[in-house]
């Protein structure tokens, strides 16, 4: 981290300040919201309807790119996502996050309002980790003194702030990445690229069952949840601690059941430890391949452009 | 050697820990009828159906498919397996693949058949249970009618001899009830025997060749629909209600409104016997096949005679109809529906193909013998 204090500091002195208040301005407003949702329920009905538990693979099932070869989507997500972490400076994952949005808003076509509240979910913990790595990792010249107590000096310096930079840009950077994958390929397209790897079979079918019944059983927690908050469960702090263990343990025998009862009906078809995988061909078009190529090409050019750069 | 596809003998079975559920159960089923189990709540009869493909093995008591007792180790299971194909009273729990294609490929692949057979066999299954271009969804974005399919299309795909189904239509809206009975009507029409069990007494009435009445773990009685339900001590020992029809039917006798007679099995021959002596004027149903007319023909045809009413039965010939933008007046109950047309002196049209063509005939040339009606259908 050495070489990052090389930084014209002025500019960073007033960059902190801005971005510190803009941090903390964001999560009052996320803290209002949060604590408005509960006591409106016109709020929370709304937040509902766009975010039910099926949305991401909705979203995912209907996308424009779905016939995109997932094979081809995996490589420029990872890639995107690996030259974000090996990038020592800031600009890179952040140019690598607003291709990923400009993707995924025009390209993939993905809802803003959605794409918004999915983002908010990355901002707020990578936000987080970056403020405790402001505050407490030091060297470099001190920008901030806060206080100190003792030997303790809570302050901020300009490796700190640089380190936190970097640490969001690449959160952000590499969320991004994820969440083009995410609404772009549907579970089942990957199933076959997991085999293709050689992951061992065992493995594959597990997945397939979890995946399956992730569905069934986020339906069924909902419907015990409605049955509890019907009859009063959740309206104290206590009463909510009795009815979601309550909640728990029911969903475990339902889970527990439901096993039983695939494994019936496994067995009723001649189960012989045969799975088979999903059928799904993408289509690989030049223009998805030439633009993964040249978004390869263009990330590699400008990481070694930083590497120089230092 | 006789037609029986399936035999109960003597059956007795009890969950451990708790009282037997089954008494000593007896009852044969022949190739090709349409059998439904009837009983109340708790009487048995999802214990009985996991018996049909040995999922459950008696305590006591032989279990005969095709005449040959049920052996139950590896090889023994599979080859029952393979012939009586069991769908489940819940979907969800039938559908454990992450695609409809996976889930109705699974059966034929765990008979180590080669993939062009199995893509083949899957392509088939849900052509059949009106499915296609549905491969690549995930169960969970199916709706409840639309699972029951991909469970039924999955046992459809391992070419099972007879269908055991439990509770088809529970949980599913009428009309979707129907459309599935329907569907079990055509693979039915195929050759496949089967067996439900239901507790809608309605259904069972209309639907069934043969009843079998189940309480308390034990067969009360095996018969025609209207023998069981026409028993009104058997009804109470059984604890089951009376289908509406019937119901009337007895009230209007009772009352001397009708004369005693073989009981009406639909809302035609209620109709008819209601009706007294006879329309004077008796329209026509037509049969068209769908596989051999085009887009242009059939509309051609519709286009001479607007008076008619229009209806689809099976799959094919709907799907034909939806591709072709034909709209059908009737889509359920179709065959009862142009009847009642037919003796209220209006024509009608019946699209429809394959082994349908001779089920239409058969049921109106019934219909028009058992209630003296001169009904006639003609293919066009």
């Amino acid at each position: 981290m050495q070489v990052m204090d090389s930084f014209p500091s002025p500019w960073w002195q007033i960059l902190t300040v801005l971005a510190v208040v803009c941090v903390l301005a964001g999560v009052g407003i996320y803290i209002h919201a949060v604590k408005n949702r509960k006591k409106n329920k016109r709020h929370s009905a709304k937040h509902h309807a766009i975010f039910n538990e099926h949305i991401l693979d909705d979203v995912a099932i209907h996308s424009p790119l779905r016939n995109v070869p997932a094979w081809l989507k995996l490589l420029f997500c990872l890639s995107a996502i690996l030259i974000s972490v090996i990038s020592p400076l800031p600009y890179l994952p952040l140019f690598i996050a607003v291709v990923m949005i400009c993707a995924s808003l025009l390209v993939a076509k993905v809802n803003l309002r959605l794409y918004g509240i999915l983002l908010t979910i990355p901002i707020v913990f990578s936000v987080t980790g970056a403020l405790v790595l402001l505050f407490v990792s030091g060297g470099g010249e001190t920008l901030v003194d806060v206080f100190t107590i003792g030997t303790i000096h809570v302050q901020i310096t300009t490796t700190s702030l640089n380190l936190a930079i970097l640490v969001t840009a690449r959160t952000f950077a590499g969320m991004c990445s994820l969440y083009f994958l995410t609404l772009t390929t549907p579970m089942t397209s990957l199933f076959a690229i997991l085999q293709k790897i050689r992951i061992p079979q065992a493995f594959i079918d597990l997945s397939m069952l979890i995946y399956r019944y992730i569905f069934v059983f986020i339906a069924e927690a909902i419907s015990i949840h409605n049955a509890q908050v019907m009859r009063g469960g959740y309206s104290t702090w206590k009463e909510g601690l009795n009815a979601f263990s309550m909640l728990v343990s029911v969903l475990f025998i339902r889970t527990w059941e439901r096993g039983e009862e695939i494994f019936i009906s496994m067995d009723s078809r001649c189960y012989d430890g045969c799975m088979v995988l999903p059928d799904e061909h993408g289509k690989v078009t030049p223009l998805s391949v030439s633009s993964v190529i040249v978004f390869i090409a263009v990330i590699l050019y400008l990481l070694v452009l930083e590497m120089a750069l230092l | 050697m006789n037609d029986n596809v399936l035999t109960f003998e003597n059956i007795r079975f009890s969950y451990p820990g708790s009282p037997a559920s089954l008494k000593g159960i007896s009852f044969s089923v022949r190739r090709g009828r349409k059998v439904a189990v009837v009983g109340h709540n708790g009487a048995g009869k999802t214990t009985l159906l996991l018996m049909c493909n040995g999922t459950l093995v008696p305590d006591e008591g032989k279990i005969l498919i095709h005449n040959e007792e049920v052996n139950y180790d590896r090889a023994g299971l599979r080859n029952v397996r393979s012939k009586v194909g069991l769908v489940f009273q819940n979907s969800d729990s039938q559908i454990f693949a992450p695609s409809v294609f996976a889930d109705v490929a699974f059966g034929p692949a765990n008979l180590h058949l080669p993939d062009d057979e199995i893509r083949q066999r899957v392509h088939d299954a849900l052509f059949a249970v009106g499915l296609n271009g549905y491969e690549k969804r995930p169960p969970h974005h199916l709706s409840g009618g639309e699972k029951k399919r991909v469970a039924i299309a999955g046992i459809l795909a391992m070419h099972p001899e007879i269908l055991v189904a439990d509770e088809p239509t529970a949980s599913l809206d009428p009309a979707t009830a129907a459309e599935i009975m329907d569907l079990l009507d055509e693979l039915h029409e195929n050759g496949t025997t089967i067996l439900l069990s239901t507790h809608d007494v309605e259904l069972a009435y209309r639907w069934a060749d043969e009843i079998i009445l189940l309480s308390e773990g034990a067969v009360l009685h095996q018969g025609t629909p209207a023998e069981v339900f026409s028993d009104n001590e058997l009804m109470k020992q059984a604890r089951i209600t009376q289908p509406v029809l019937l119901d009337l039917y007895q009230e209007l006798v009772r009352r001397h409104i009708l004369t005693s007679s073989t009981p009406p099995k639909g809302i035609p021959e209620m109709t008819r016997l209601i009706e007294g002596p006879g329309p004077s004027v008796i329209g026509t149903i037509y049969l068209a096949d769908t596989d051999t007319m085009t887009t242009e023909s059939c509309k051609s045809l519709l286009a001479e005679h607007p008076a008619w009413h229009t209806s689809a039965i099976e799959t094919k010939s709907r799907m034909f109809c939806i591709m072709s933008g034909i709209m059908l007046e009737y889509t359920h109950g179709v065959i009862d529906k142009c009847l009642l047309s037919a003796m209220n002196g209006e024509d009608s049209l019946i699209l429809t193909s394959g082994g349908m063509l001779g089920r239409v005939e058969l049921r109106v040339e019934t219909f028009a013998k058992e209630s003296r009606t001169d009904v006639k259908v003609m293919r066009v």
